[in-house]
């Protein structure tokens, strides 16, 4: 059985029905799936297009001028850019790095490649945001406290700093850690899937080592990056607590506090000027979109060819160990700092420059996990979700990226396809307020349950699964499906047999991105998530409005334990599983 | 794929065990009503035989927890309360309420336009076209904001919040702020977080005059990410005032020793709380004998005691209470203008 997507022949019209074969079981799934998305995702988006223009019965164009009579949007836009675009091109850069020593030299540490790349997400951003406040804060900072006394120590004495974490660097800092693991998810995937040949060709055949990466491994890499960069946007542009917390202080208006301040400060919410702002997002990546969409097309990147291969190594010699310290020092600062920081604040049950080294406790988890009988409850639906919305999420946008690949050429696939990934990049809320009036309601009645927060993260986190699954997607070739296929297989077996165990790194990586995310929620579960379907994040919001940043600090740490361990045994598993598939 | 789910079950069932053993919620002192009216008797087993009640409310949890369980010791009626704070839970309520089903029977929201809207909208039911029981009469009428409509169970002082180590006397006074000895140790929440902080720093203007703010902008306030974690920070030492102060984070804090307290200075005003039946809600009688109890002088005296607020029962601390209606509102702009935030 083949594809439809040969080239129907422009004859009359009889002979074209009669050449038209069925489309595929396979392709079918693939199109309801695709469907099922599409209204999932842009139901929200479209909510807020339709709203632009029409308001109480009629046409009307308020949301723009409204907007654009804004007095302070420029410094809005500028603030905003700048930090999503810088932290997006240093993530770009770290990213990589980070994905190229640990996959394509012998500095690679075996253990953290599979962990690597989800550790900042297993803190949620709000406790990420919380955390770095509590080290970095120019006073009352731990880190600062602790440099301070140290640098008292040489003679230098400073009353506050060094650090000051409400600072523009400081707020691209933290929007870094959490972008890097964007990139470093799917250009890892591309490294490994690289075919050595090429680069092997371009050595031999005289081409140095800077023009090999140049002329060879970056177009080879350059989906993947792009890919990276592109989340790395929206992760940015739909990120609320981080600008709140680190930003607003450092006075950094960004768009995404403005919308949630503008939909919840007072009654009626401004929605025409929350809806300006979201459109506005919307622009800018969808353009960021076209340059991916732009990068994909002219597809002079490499692929897996059907022949047994194995990537280069680069030996680094007496680098090797430099640059493996790089990376654990990377790792030690950006993850296990802010955890170790909360760790140390939840024991001390406040938070105090001044910890109490002899009466640190355990109160602090007692209050947080046990004194609310809804806290283990929540957990248990929280990483249910998780792990069913990630194996589900990653699995249809599997399904949606190949058939979508196989199709290039079609403008409505295309089309379908950058429907289904713009919205994620419109204030969380608004999507989920989407969703809510959606499938709260009749027909479909799903108010309070269980499934209305599948849909909602999936609506929320789905599009970037997507762009992880597009990725491992580029890198495998075409021919080893259809060497299958030609042999008998079904396409079904050869998804199975061949797509799924070659795009397994590149999925997993998707999951993991899917589960950390869905598992840390805060804006759905805010909005979604009531007392029969309690979860985490909502849990979370609580105690951050009405405990100790000690009790956020414990249920965080918590967290980061459960989620971590059961992350661990998923990758392990895969790898597992993946060996023996290939095999 | 068979392995691949077991391995997934193996997972979820991990995650199961990771919580432990766990306590119970709250428990109350309170003692099972008794020589209830008819009226009352009714609506108690009308509302236990639609189940439990679900409240949407803004005050702290534990709070919550406390009026549920001695609403349940008393009546025998379950409730479920989920927490938010206002604007996120008016958003959460209107969508619901949009969508033809209301999951919530009870709100308690800070008063806002947003009653008006409800009511017109029929996402709830006047008080004054529902039938109570006789304790929901105890709240004085002029109690009662929107025409009748909602009543007004609760006021919230706007509080100062200050670090015990670095401050060594209590702030009596607003003016403190003004010190000159705090000169880069004040931390504010940007006047425009919350339509309660715009009521209150008008009320400063209105009552001590622009002077008043334009001395707080020579003392260099620094801004904060919220009234949250400006109260977190100055418990950290990172300022040593900060507005506004937040009860229940304060309280917590104290708990566990940090050096912080809260002054509530006279005049304040603050968030009024309203409450608001919910239409088309699961349990209605639940929602009627739980706001009866929340309107009747005990069952309000334990609401504010548990939360920390101001009764409308209690005239003396009502006082230095100024009501929103009251004040002559400023726009954020001005306010932020003259407190030296722009």
């Amino acid at each position: 059985m083949t594809t439809t997507t040969g080239i129907a022949p422009p004859a009359d019209a009889r002979r074209r029905r009669a050449g038209r074969r069925l489309p595929t079981s396979f392709d079918l799934v693939a199109l309801v799936l695709a469907g099922v998305l599409l209204v999932l995702v842009c139901f929200p988006l479209l909510r807020v297009l339709v709203r632009m223009f029409y308001k109480d019965g009629h046409l009307t164009f308020e949301a723009i001028s409204k907007t654009l009579a804004v007095d302070d949007l420029g410094e809005l836009l500028f603030d905003t850019l700048v930090v999503v675009l810088g932290s997006s091109v240093l993530a770009v850069l770290v990213g990589s790095l980070l994905a190229w020593a640990n996959t394509r030299t012998n500095a690679r540490l075996g253990f953290l490649n599979g962990v690597f790349p989800y550790l900042p997400f297993l803190l949620p951003p709000i406790a990420g945001a919380v955390g770095w406040t509590m080290l970095l804060s120019e006073k009352a900072g731990l880190l600062n406290a602790w440099a301070r006394d140290g640098l008292g120590a040489v003679g230098v004495h400073l009353e506050t700093g060094p650090f000051d974490i409400n600072s523009w660097y400081g707020l691209i800092f933290v929007y870094t850690v959490y972008a890097v693991p964007y990139v470093y998810m799917t250009v890892s995937a591309a490294m490994q899937g690289l075919d050595g040949n090429l680069e092997q060709a371009s050595r031999v055949s005289g081409a140095g080592a800077f023009k090999t990466l140049r002329r060879v491994t970056l177009p080879a890499l350059a989906p993947a990056l792009g890919a990276g960069f592109l989340l790395s946007t929206w992760f940015g542009f739909g990120m609320f607590s981080i600008a709140q917390i680190i930003g607003t202080p450092a006075g950094i208006d960004m768009i995404p506090v403005r919308i949630v301040k503008l939909l919840t400060f007072s009654y009626p919410p401004n929605e025409d000027v929350a809806i300006g702002l979201s459109v506005i997002v919307v622009l800018f990546v969808g353009a960021a979109y076209y340059t991916q969409y732009r990068i994909l097309k002219k597809s002079r990147f490499a692929a897996i060819s059907g022949r047994a291969d194995q990537h280069t190594v680069t030996d680094l010699g007496r680098w090797r160990h430099l640059v493996r310290s790089g990376v654990l020092l990377y790792v030690l600062v950006t993850t296990v700092l802010p955890m170790v920081g909360l760790f140390v604040v939840s024991l001390n049950g406040y938070w105090t420059s001044n910890i109490q080294w002899t009466s640190l406790n355990f109160d602090a988890f007692r209050v947080a996990l046990f004194e609310d009988p809804k806290t283990q409850e929540a957990f248990v639906n929280s990483m249910t979700l998780g792990l069913v919305g990630g194996v589900a999420g990653i699995l249809v946008a599997a399904i949606v990226s190949l058939y979508v690949a196989a199709r290039r050429a079609n403008r409505m696939v295309q089309g379908m396809d950058a429907a289904i990934k713009l919205p994620a990049s419109i204030s969380h809320m608004v999507i989920a307020v989407g969703i809510l009036l959606l499938l709260a309601g009749e027909p479909f009645d799903l108010g309070g349950t269980w499934l209305i927060l599948l849909l909602g993260y999936l609506a929320l986190y789905l599009p970037q699964a997507s762009i992880a699954a597009d990725a491992a997607v580029a890198t495998i070739g075409k021919e080893l499906g259809e060497a299958s296929r030609v042999s008998g297989g079904g396409r079904w077996k050869a998804f199975r047999r061949i797509d799924l165990p070659l795009m397994l790194p590149g999925l997993v990586g998707g999951f993991a991105l899917l589960f950390v995310r869905i598992v840390g929620d805060l804006t759905a579960s805010a909005i979604l998530s009531g007392t029969d379907n309690v979860v985490v994040g909502f849990r979370i919001l609580e105690v951050f409005n009405g405990g100790s940043y000690a009790t956020l600090a414990a249920l965080s740490s918590a967290l980061v334990v459960v989620t971590g361990v059961i992350l661990v045994v998923v990758l392990w598993l895969s790898k597992r599983i993946g060996v023996a598939k290939t095999r | 794929m068979k392995k691949i789910l077991a391995a997934l079950a193996a997972a979820a069932a991990l995650s199961l065990t990771a919580g432990g053993c766990g306590s119970g919620s709250g428990s109350s002192d309170v003692k099972p009503a008794t020589n209830l009216d008819a009226e009352t008797k009714k609506l108690v087993a009308e509302a236990k035989a639609a189940g439990k009640v679900t409240l949407y409310g803004m005050i702290e949890e534990s709070a919550l927890r406390k009026i549920a369980s001695d609403f349940e010791a008393r009546y025998g009626v379950k409730v479920e309360s989920v927490r938010l704070v206002s604007g996120d839970l008016s958003q959460r309520f209107s969508t619901e309420a949009s969508s033809g089903k209301n999951a919530a029977d009870l709100i308690m929201l800070t008063d806002s336009p947003f009653y008006d809207d409800a009511l017109k909208k029929g996402w709830i039911t006047s008080f004054a076209d529902v039938d109570l029981p006789p304790m929901a009469d105890e709240l004085p009428k002029k109690d009662y904001a929107h025409d009748g409509a909602t009543p007004i169970v609760s006021f919230v002082p706007t509080k100062l919040v200050y670090n015990t180590d670095a401050v060594d006397r209590a702030p009596t006074d607003w003016k403190t702020y003004a010190d000159p000895k705090f000169k880069g140790k004040v931390l504010l929440a940007e006047p425009d977080s919350s339509p309660a902080d715009v009521a209150f720093w008008s009320l400063m203007r209105q009552t001590y005059g622009d002077g008043f703010l334009r001395q707080i902008a020579a003392n260099s306030p620094k801004v904060s990410g919220g009234a949250v974690p400006g109260t977190q920070a100055v418990a950290a030492g990172e300022a040593d005032l900060g507005f506004p102060g937040v009860d229940p984070v304060v309280a917590a804090l104290k708990k566990r020793g940090a050096p912080v307290d809260l002054v509530a200075p006279s005049p304040t005003t603050g968030p009024e709380i309203g409450l608001g039946l919910a239409t088309n809600s699961p349990n209605p009688s639940g929602a009627r004998l739980l706001a009866s109890y929340l309107m009747s002088k005990q069952g309000n005296l334990d609401l504010n005691k548990t939360a920390k607020q101001i009764s409308p029962f209690d005239p003396g601390a009502m006082k230095g209470f100024t009501r929103v209606s009251e004040i002559e509102l400023s726009t954020p702009a001005e306010l932020k203008t003259l407190l030296g935030l722009r």
